[in-house]
């Protein structure tokens, strides 16, 4: 692994502008005032891209062994189940029934 | 515990050291305390009857100004790694010149790694200030509150990075001496802490400044 | 280091697995003594319990314990025996101990931060104990802290509960990545993943679970720190009215979340309290029945299965919250689902008796019946999985009895099996055999009459947590003669522990001396390692594992079984 490190620098750099021209379109893209959808799902595909390009490149995930990659993978499905199980449990009241507003009355 | 195997050496079937294992199954578990916040994020705001703009509230110009100062830290920090990989006995510039003339790199890139945090947390802080001064507490409301405890929670594990990278800069530096090879692994362990650090702030700005 | 302060400070992981042990046991019995007080109280509503004015004119003015005293007995002693007691003992301390021994290990790979683990875990256990001592009492909003009320609770009673379960939380983070890292890396040459005793598979599966479903809690309670500490509200909605006055509070919080990450928690927690035990006992009846464990890659893979399903099925604690009935459908059928590989495991462990010549040695006896209470825990756990049978069940004492069930007469004993089995592994001394035998038929008889007569409270619709046992509801009338009895074989288990304490303490000093492989058995901490053990790097030569793991009545060996280090004849050839 030692022997190319000189060839890892240059991709580190490479990966480096990469990160700042996704910093910069991301902030940029804010500015826009696209439709809600639109804005969150771009905001959350490039920082998951960013998020990517350092795991794999900084952290040498790319090409790790499959003793690393399986709980991290297991992990990251836990994370998506608790989510989604999160909002799906709770989606009854989220989205059934916003009866909030007539509380808010009984104080006013 | 010196005769403890693996420590440095790779165990040929699973092909790591234990500090690389460790490390990774300590970031899966903060991966899902992170994890637990954002989905605490995400419910909390889907079921709230008003939500402020959040870049109105939280200043856009600063965060993304820590994003791209925690971006190069994290560049840094590989190149520190890398000044000390491509020295270690063995590969082409091995000799103990190269290996001192290592040190030096290691020193510099890990001090600007240092440095880079350092203006991350005084921008955060001054973030944090202004937001005091204006009436702009935790209670506020819900995002304020998810704003401070989730950045905060992360500036936290910033301080406790830059604790370890400060020893490894300093005192711990030592072992380049008597073992290349452990201390190299050692920096590439802190290292991938330190983007995990990074990769969950790559996360927060656009959740709780751009959205 | 000098002396004792070597054995304080040490790293050496079989110290470390016997501080955990015996912290262990400290808070179990701590967690007892809260239970036995809930108990008088419950059996004699409103009276004097005998020494109960010591506690303070605050807590118990007379010896008559106040109903907020009550609540935090109540939340304390669900706290104290899950966090402190059970999960420290059946992970920390035995995994500690047997899992460097069991895998050919000098140690556990990173034995200063397993040293650390336990440090926290003392920490976080002496500020609950601190707790009580504060205004107001530690926590009482029970061992699931719901919200919105434990974070309205005044004093600082569920504040250090928080603090507490944090510095918990750490150390079994810690803990789980080192007995990973030490199963995954520090395994002796030989030893293949399907070598591994069950023991150790039970200790990885766990270790996930703790690493995994931990930090949603962690994330949790600094949530409610924030509510509590920074007046954020998080936890409490808006318009929420205490006490006739709505809360000067923000609003906008969501209490059910609090319930989603705690029980995110909550469900896996249950099978890092089980798994150990399941462990402990396959390794028990595998020696005691001199046979292979029957179906051993079956219940490696079910442990898998059982791993990894615990995550989905935790909002079956929460049928009642009003969630809606597709994604109520789907946690039943996960839960219902879930049952399949916990009843392969127990079904594998009763068929491994079949034919053997079984020796009723005292772990074994324990081990015995730690198979029909899990049985009994179990199986009542299903009508609380489905959600038309939870609603009417929901917090009565059919709840506690079910898990009491999975817990006390399942993993204590599993807990009781192992130190028996394992305790001439420590000291090279045997225990009494009269004495646990004794302790074992005195605990199975107590243990039954406490818990069963809650299954019959329960269905008549008991409430678990009230401070006169129910007395002042019609419905309970018919069952609270019951409470008497329930509390008197309480105090009964209590006075049968003593035969426990009395015979760990006198073997220690005058046990029958064994030599290095009293059970006849083929596992390496046995077979290849001294008894008692060096204190630092476990083996004298390196151990190399030629064989499976239960190699027991094996036809021609000339012990009747073969070791699974390769034996010195095989090591010279």
């Amino acid at each position: 692994m030692t022997h190319d490190v000189a060839v890892q620098v240059r991709k580190y750099l490479i990966v480096f502008a990469a990160l700042l021209a996704l910093t910069v379109i991301t902030v940029g893209v804010s500015y826009l005032q696209l439709p809600r959808v639109e804005t969150v799902t771009l905001a959350l595909v490039i920082a998951t891209a960013k998020a990517s390009l350092v795991a794999m490149f900084f952290m040498h995930l790319k090409g790790e062994r499959p003793m690393v990659m399986w709980p991290l993978s297991l992990t990251a499905f836990l994370f998506v189940a608790m989510l989604g199980f999160l909002l799906m449990s709770e989606a009854d009241h989220l989205f059934g029934t916003k009866f909030g507003d007539a509380f808010q009355n009984i104080f006013d | 515990m010196g005769t403890l195997p693996y420590t440095t050496d790779v165990r040929p079937d699973t092909g790591l050291t234990n500090p690389k294992l460790g490390i990774w199954l300590f970031l899966a578990s903060e991966v899902m305390l992170f994890g637990a916040l954002f989905s605490s994020y995400v419910l909390l705001r889907i079921g709230a009857l008003e939500w402020p703009d959040q870049s109105s509230v939280v200043s856009v110009p600063f965060g993304a100004f820590n994003t791209v100062v925690l971006i190069a830290s994290s560049v840094t920090m590989v190149l520190a790694w890398a000044s000390l990989a491509s020295r270690l006995p063995g590969a082409r510039r091995g000799d103990a010149q190269a290996q001192a003339a290592g040190l030096g790199r290691y020193r510099l890139f890990m001090g600007l790694t240092l440095l880079a945090g350092a203006i991350f947390l005084v921008v955060k802080a001054f973030e944090y200030s202004d937001k005091f001064s204006h009436h702009l507490y935790p209670s506020t409301n819900v995002f304020l509150g998810l704003y401070f405890t989730m950045t905060g929670l992360h500036a936290l594990h910033v301080i406790i990075g830059m604790i370890v990278n400060a020893y490894l800069w300093g005192p711990g530096a030592r072992m380049w001496r008597s073992e290349p090879e452990r201390f190299t692994n050692r920096i590439e362990v802190a290292g991938i802490y330190w983007h995990f650090v990074d990769v969950v702030w790559i996360f927060l700005f656009p959740v709780l400044y751009l959205l | 280091m000098p002396g004792l302060l070597r054995y304080i400070f040490s790293t050496d992981h079989k110290v470390i697995g016997l501080q955990y042990g015996f912290t262990s046991l400290f808070f179990l019995l701590v967690g007892f003594a809260l239970v036995m007080l809930i108990r008088w109280q419950v059996a004699y509503p409103g009276q004097p319990i005998p020494l109960a004015g010591l506690l303070g004119e605050a807590n118990a003015p007379g010896g008559v314990l106040l109903p907020e005293f009550y609540n935090q007995l109540g939340a304390m002693h669900g706290t104290i025996m899950v966090f402190l007691g059970i999960v420290p003992l059946a992970f920390g301390a035995f995994g500690n101990y047997l899992i460097p021994l069991q895998i050919g290990a000098p140690d556990m790979a990173f034995p200063r931060l397993n040293a650390l683990s336990y440090w926290l875990y003392l920490a976080g256990g002496i500020v609950m104990l601190v707790s009580f001592g504060v205004p107001g009492g530690a926590a009482n909003n029970g061992w699931t802290s719901y919200a919105p009320l434990s974070d309205i609770a005044p004093g600082h009673g569920q504040t250090l509960w928080l603090a507490g379960m944090l510095l918990i939380i750490l150390s079994s983070l810690l803990g789980a990545m080192n007995f990973i890292t030490t199963i995954v890396q520090l395994r002796a040459p030989g030893m293949t993943w399907f070598r591994l005793p069950f023991f150790v598979w039970a200790q990885f599966v766990t270790a996930f679970l703790l690493l995994l479903a931990f930090p949603p809690l962690q994330g949790a309670a600094v949530l409610q720190a924030m509510d509590r500490l920074a007046s954020t509200s998080f936890f409490i909605p808006s318009g929420l009215v205490v006490g006739g006055q709505p809360l000067d509070v923000a609003g906008g919080g969501n209490a059910l979340l609090w319930q989603h990450l705690f029980w995110f928690l909550g469900h896996p927690e249950v099978y890092v309290l089980i798994l150990p035990a399941l462990g402990i006992v396959a390794e028990v009846v595998a020696n005691n029945t001199r046979k292979p464990l029957w179906g051993y890659r079956l219940i490696v893979y079910s442990l898998f299965v059982l791993g990894f399903l615990s995550f989905v099925v935790w909002a079956h604690h929460m049928f009642l919250t009003g969630m809606g009935t597709a994604i109520s459908a789907f946690f039943q059928a996960t839960t219902m689902i879930i049952s399949i590989p916990s009843v392969i495991i127990l079904s594998a462990l009763i068929l491994s008796l079949y034919g053997g010549s079984i020796r009723f040695t005292t772990p074994m006896l324990f081990a015995l019946a730690f198979m029909p209470m899990f049985g009994i825990g179990g199986l009542t756990g299903l009508p609380l999985g489905l959600s038309a049978t939870d609603i009417p069940l929901h917090d009565t004492n059919y709840v506690v009895a079910h898990f009491h069930y999975l817990v006390a007469p399942g993993t204590i004993f599993a807990m009781f099996a192992g130190i028996y089995y394992w305790f001439p592994k420590i000291t090279g001394r045997m225990m009494n055999d009269t004495l646990g035998r004794i302790h074992f038929a005195g605990s199975l008889v107590s243990m039954n009459v406490i818990f069963m007569p809650m299954f019959v409270q329960g269905l008549a619709g008991v409430n678990r947590r009230l401070w006169d046992g129910g007395a002042l509801y019609s419905h309970a009338q018919e069952t609270l003669s019951l409470n008497v009895p329930m509390s008197y074989a309480a105090l009964v288990l209590g006075v049968f522990q003593i035969f426990f304490v009395v015979n760990l303490v006198w073997s220690l000093r005058a046990g029958r001396v064994v030599d290095a492989n009293p059970w006849e058995a083929t596992t390496l901490e046995w077979s290849a390692a001294p008894t008692p053990p060096r204190a630092h790097g476990n083996f004298v030569t390196p151990p190399r594992v030629v064989r499976d793991p239960y190699e027991y009545s094996v036809p021609g060996a000339a012990a009747g079984f073969l070791p699974q280090a390769a034996t010195d004849a095989e090591s010279r050839t």
